[in-house]
């Protein structure tokens, strides 16, 4: 055990302050939610002591306690309730009654007509610009739909940002099939080797590998295409899910699209049936309304809560790093065993995908081979392919993913690679392609 | 139960399992996942 490199620290990490923090009591009023930032290195732990409150749709359980890392959230008490609560250093704390959970359920309730009216639920998809509670309003539907009958809706993520049950930089499909952990800025646990306190995920996971959208368009819809595409034949043989229907995500609007080009692509490769814009005025709904088959899909505006945070770049890479740690070394609920194993330059073939930032790409193919060395591959987060070591950058592009590698050190000189695997084992001799984010200890 | 090289009881070691491929996904049912009541304070031996 001692060997396994950051697992020591990384327990060592929490719990030491637990005992000089004294608990408090707040009390939320039905209708109004509690909005807490926790900041870097700080972190939280509630209870609930009466009442009931929930987290993104999601329902505390009475005298149980929530540990939180860094993130914002917001409490909302569906009942008059009691939270206990310590915390070293919130950054904020305020109440407010000032929310849009009232229109939230009102559009939960139409999708909820849907799902009970037709075998094919409502495919909704969520746009609106940067942090306008886009992904938390994806959330609470989630939540919602498995509040009342046991429905499994397909989360649906399409922002490479954002790390819904995997690392940065994918997209991914996730029949929510129990409850979310809400302590989780990942959503919550995907499959491990054995049982789990929580019902885990079990997510389709499709790699872009780069931060941003607009270094590769071409290969960013390429890998919705590929996504869209597996769902639709999980749909045709899963009555439950497709009547459940699909909730997506979407990245800022800004970064995707400049004439909405993007979201009609989109619309028509999930069978869109209905829009929700996460925005403070009408103008992205109106223009939407022009561009789109309004016949066969409703748009609707939902008003931005007034407790978003408009977090920056510096939190979102802190939730990316988090969210890669947590890939290889699980958390203090459950820890995982990664591994760790030598390798020669030669067992290894990485692919890249190109880049607008890479001046010397070719524009005519999205994969480019990868010198094997240091300065190309040290402390970089690998996606592991399905495809042959020998495969076509083409075959490789088009292959699921196996999971993640993180290269923890490489040697010029005696051309060895130590690498870390979550999975224990022999390195698969399979294609890897390397992405934009580099994680050390 | 079991114990470690240190005579201490050993946790349930437990690993991510690699992403199933699209077929495999395509086919899964939800309903195989198994999860447990069990609190993180119990041990667990293998
Ligand atoms: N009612 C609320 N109270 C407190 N914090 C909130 C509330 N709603 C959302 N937040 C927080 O505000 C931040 C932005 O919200 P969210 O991530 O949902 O927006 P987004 O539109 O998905 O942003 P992005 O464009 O970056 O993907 C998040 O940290 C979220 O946890
Ligand atoms: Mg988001």
């Amino acid at each position: 055990m001692a060997s396994l490199p950051g697992l020591t620290d990384y327990l060592a990490a929490p719990n030491i302050e637990e005992s000089s923090n004294k608990p408090q009591i707040v009390s939320v009023p039905a209708g109004s939610e509690w909005r807490v930032q926790i900041p870097q290195g700080s972190k939280l732990t509630i209870k609930q002591l009466s009442g009931i409150a929930e987290i993104f749709g999601t329902e505390l359980s009475l005298d149980v306690p929530y540990l939180f890392g860094p993130t914002n959230l917001a409490i909302y008490a569906v009942e008059d309730s009691e939270i206990e609560w310590i915390s070293p250093e919130l950054t904020s704390q305020s109440m407010s009654d000032d929310t849009n959970m009232k229109y939230i359920y009102n559009v939960h309730f139409a999708l909820e007509k849907l799902r009970v009216s037709s075998f094919d639920g409502p495919r909704v998809l969520i746009v609106g610009e940067s942090c306008t509670g886009k992904t938390s309003l994806a959330k609470i539907l989630c939540a919602y739909a498995l509040k009342i009958k046991s429905y499994q809706p397909l989360m649906v993520n399409l922002d490479p940002q954002e790390c819904i049950y995997s690392p940065p930089g994918c997209l991914t499909a996730t029949p929510i099939s129990d409850l979310l952990d809400v302590s989780y800025n990942t959503w919550g646990q995907s499959m491990t080797s054995g049982a789990t306190k929580l019902h885990s995920k079990q997510p389709l996971v499709k790699n872009f590998g780069l931060e941003h959208i607009s270094e590769n368009r071409g290969l960013y819809m390429n890998t919705v295409q590929s996504l869209a595409d597996t769902i639709h034949s999980r749909l045709a043989s899963d009555a439950i899910v497709r009547r459940s229907g699909l909730i997506i995500d979407t990245p800022a609007l800004e970064q995707l699209d400049g004439d909405l080009t993007k979201i009609k692509e989109i619309v028509s490769l999930f069978k869109v049936n209905a829009i929700i814009v996460c925005g403070h005025d009408d103008s992205i709904a109106m223009k939407l309304n022009e561009v789109l088959p309004v016949e066969s899909l409703t748009i609707v505006r939902l008003p931005t809560s007034s407790g978003i945070v408009k977090t920056d770049d510096v939190f979102k890479r802190a939730l990316q790093t988090s969210a890669i740690r947590e890939y290889f070394y699980g958390d203090s609920k459950m820890v995982l065993s990664p591994y760790t194993i030598g390798a020669d330059f030669d067992m290894l073939t990485v692919w890249q995908p190109t880049s607008t930032l890479n001046t010397n790409s070719p524009t005519n193919q999205n994969l480019i081979p990868v010198d094997i060395n240091a300065s190309n591959l040290q402390h970089a987060m690998v996606a592991i392919s399905y495809a042959p070591r020998k495969a076509s950058g083409d075959i490789v592009s088009n292959s699921p993913i196996l999971g993640f590698a993180l290269i923890m050190e490489v040697n010029d000189t005696k051309k060895r690679l130590r690498i870390l695997l979550p999975v224990p084992g022999r390195l698969p001799e399979f294609a890897m392609v390397l992405t934009s984010y580099r994680y050390l200890e | 139960g079991s114990s470690g090289a240190n005579g201490a009881a050993v946790k349930n070691i437990q690993s991510r399992n690699w992403y199933l491929d699209d077929v495999q996904w395509q086919q899964f049912k939800d309903e195989e996942i198994v999860s447990t009541t069990r609190s993180e304070n119990d041990v667990v031996t293998l």
